[in-house]
C-alpha cells in the first residue's frame, strides 16, 4: 500500500535522469515520424465547420432571446398599447423549432417534438412522439441537448446526428469510425438499430447524475448502472430497453461492470458519448 | 483575405508541429494516436471564437490568437493533456483495461538506446494516465510538482503520491530489466 510511504518518495535523481533523457528522445522520434503536415487541410476544414456551426448558433440564439425579450416586453404593457412592430412577431424568430414554445407553459409539461418534419427510414422511426419525456430532472442545456437528440433519432436525421456528434466530439466507437460512417443511414444500421436504442435510452430510462469529480464535470449518465448502482431492477432496466440480453448482463454484472449501450451529456450540454462495449 | 486564426495556425503547425506530436507521443505511447490527440487538440482551440468565457480569460488574460505562437501553443499543449486524459475516463476505468496494455517488463537490456526506450516506453505503458502525466509533466516538460497541481487541477498531495507511484513502478519495472542484462552478462 502506498499510504505508508513518503510523499517525496518520488524524488529519485538516477531515474529521473534516465526519465528525462528517454522522454526527450522517445518525442523526438516521434517528432521526426510526424504526418502533421500532410493532416492539415483537414484540421483547416475542420475549424472552418466548427467556428460556423458556432457563429450560426451565436446568431441563432441571441435572435431568440431578443424575441423573447420583446415579447416578454409586449406582455407587460398596457392593454391598449399594442406590441410593437413586426420583431415582436414569433414567426420572424430563425427557427421556431429553436424557441421556446410557449414561456407560459408549466415546465413539466412534456415538450411537443416537431412532426412536420420528413419522417426517414430508420429504427426509431415507429417511436410514439405523443408522450416524451420532459427531461424536467436535467439541467436545462442536458435536457435542450436531450430533447435535440431524440428528436434527431426518431427523425431519422443522420444529418443532425453527425453535426451534433462532430460539434461535441463526443464518443461513439473505440475504433477509427467517424460520427459519419456512425450515423449516416442506412449503412449506420447494418449490425444495430443504433437509432432506435437511442430513443429507448432516452425515452425508457431514468438518467442518473453524477457529480463533478477529479476535473470530470458533472454529467447525467444512462443508465443508472454507469453510476454504481448494481441492483437487479437497475440491470432488468437495461435488458428491457433492449440495451444488452439477459445473458449479456448476467456475464457483465459477473464480470465486473456493465458494457451495454450507454449514453452521457454533461451538465452544459455537451453529449459526451453514445457508446457500447469496451 | 485569410482569417486571423488561419494564419495563425498554420505557423503553429509548420513550426511547433512536430514537437506537438513529440509531446503527444510521450504521453499516449503511440504514433497514430499522438497525431490524432494534436490535430484534435488544434480544432479544438483554433473552434474557439473570441469570446472566451470568463474564467478562462481571467485566467489567461489574452485569447490565444491575440498571444502570438507561444501563447497558442500553451493552448494547444494542455488541450492535448485534456483530451489524453478524457480518452480514457471516456472509455472506461483504467483498472479495467490495464491487463490490456502490452507490457513488457522482463524485456531487453539497455544495451543500446533504442533498447532503453524500448524499456522505458514500455514501463510508461503500465502507468495510469494521471501518473503517466504527471511523470511527462515532471521529466519532460520539466514542471515542478506545484506547477503540475496547477496543470492537472490537483492538490499538491495528489501528484507527490502520483509520483511516489510510478516512480516505485518505474523503478521496479526499469531496475529489473536492468538486473536482467547484469545477469545475462554474467552468466
Amino acid at each position: 500500500m502506498n499510504t505508508h510511504r513518503s510523499r517525496d518518495e518520488w524524488a529519485d535523481a538516477q531515474l529521473g535522469e534516465t526519465m528525462h533523457r528517454t522522454l526527450g528522445t522517445m518525442a523526438a522520434q516521434a517528432a521526426r515520424d510526424s504526418t502533421l503536415h500532410g493532416a492539415m487541410g483537414s484540421v483547416r476544414s475542420r475549424v472552418r465547420r466548427r467556428r460556423a456551426a458556432k457563429q450560426l448558433g451565436i446568431g441563432a440564439t441571441t435572435l431568440a432571446v431578443t424575441a423573447a425579450l420583446v415579447v416578454g416586453g409586449a406582455a407587460l404593457l398596457p392593454e391598449q398599447s399594442p406590441p410593437p412592430g413586426p420583431a415582436a412577431s414569433p414567426s420572424q424568430t430563425p427557427d421556431p423549432t429553436q424557441a421556446a414554445p410557449d414561456a407560459s407553459a408549466d415546465p413539466t409539461t412534456r415538450p411537443v417534438l416537431p412532426t412536420e418534419r420528413p419522417r426517414g427510414d430508420c429504427s426509431a422511426a415507429a417511436t410514439r412522439t405523443d408522450m416524451l419525456p420532459a427531461f424536467s430532472e436535467l439541467s436545462a442545456p442536458a435536457a435542450d441537448t436531450a430533447t435535440t437528440l431524440l428528436a434527431a433519432a426518431v427523425d431519422c436525421d443522420d444529418k443532425a446526428l453527425v453535426a451534433l456528434s462532430t460539434q461535441d466530439g463526443s464518443s461513439t466507437s473505440f475504433g477509427d469510425r467517424t460520427p459519419e460512417e456512425f450515423w449516416t443511414l442506412p449503412g449506420a444500421e447494418e449490425h444495430e438499430d443504433v437509432y432506435a436504442i437511442l430513443a429507448r435510452i432516452l425515452t425508457r430510462l431514468e438518467p442518473a447524475e453524477l457529480p463533478a469529480s477529479q476535473g470530470m464535470p458533472a454529467m447525467y449518465v444512462w443508465p443508472r448502472l454507469q453510476a454504481g448502482e448494481d441492483s437487479a431492477a437497475a440491470w432488468q432496466e437495461a435488458v428491457d430497453a433492449g440495451l444488452v440480453t439477459p445473458q449479456e448482463a448476467d456475464q457483465m454484472r459477473a464480470g465486473g461492470g456493465y458494457l451495454g449501450w450507454r449514453l452521457a451529456i454533461t451538465e452544459d450540454g455537451t453529449w459526451q458519448y453514445f457508446i457500447a462495449g469496451d | 483575405m485569410v482569417a486571423v486564426w488561419e494564419t495563425e495556425l498554420g505557423r503553429l503547425a509548420e513550426h511547433r508541429g512536430r514537437a506537438l506530436v513529440g509531446y503527444a507521443y510521450v504521453l499516449c505511447g503511440n504514433q497514430r494516436e499522438a497525431e490524432d490527440l494534436v490535430q484534435d487538440a488544434l480544432v479544438k482551440v483554433f473552434s474557439r471564437l473570441r469570446g472566451m468565457s470568463g474564467s478562462e480569460a481571467a485566467r489567461s488574460g489574452v485569447h490565444p490568437l491575440d498571444g502570438g505562437a507561444v501563447t497558442a501553443e500553451s493552448y494547444v499543449r494542455k488541450t492535448i493533456l485534456t483530451l489524453y486524459l478524457d480518452g480514457y475516463r471516456r472509455r472506461r476505468r483504467w483498472s479495467d483495461v490495464r491487463h490490456l496494455v502490452a507490457t513488457d517488463d522482463h524485456a531487453r537490456g539497455p544495451e543500446s538506446g533504442a533498447t532503453a526506450r524500448a524499456d522505458v516506453a514500455a514501463a510508461l505503458g503500465t502507468l495510469p494516465p494521471r501518473e503517466r502525466a504527471c511523470v511527462v509533466l515532471r521529466y519532460f516538460d520539466d514542471l515542478t510538482v506545484p506547477q503540475i497541481a496547477e496543470t492537472l487541477g490537483l492538490a499538491q498531495g495528489t501528484v507527490k503520491r502520483y509520483l511516489a507511484d510510478a516512480t516505485s513502478t518505474l523503478r521496479a519495472l526499469l531496475h529489473t530489466s536492468s538486473a536482467a542484462t547484469t545477469d545475462r552478462r554474467a552468466g
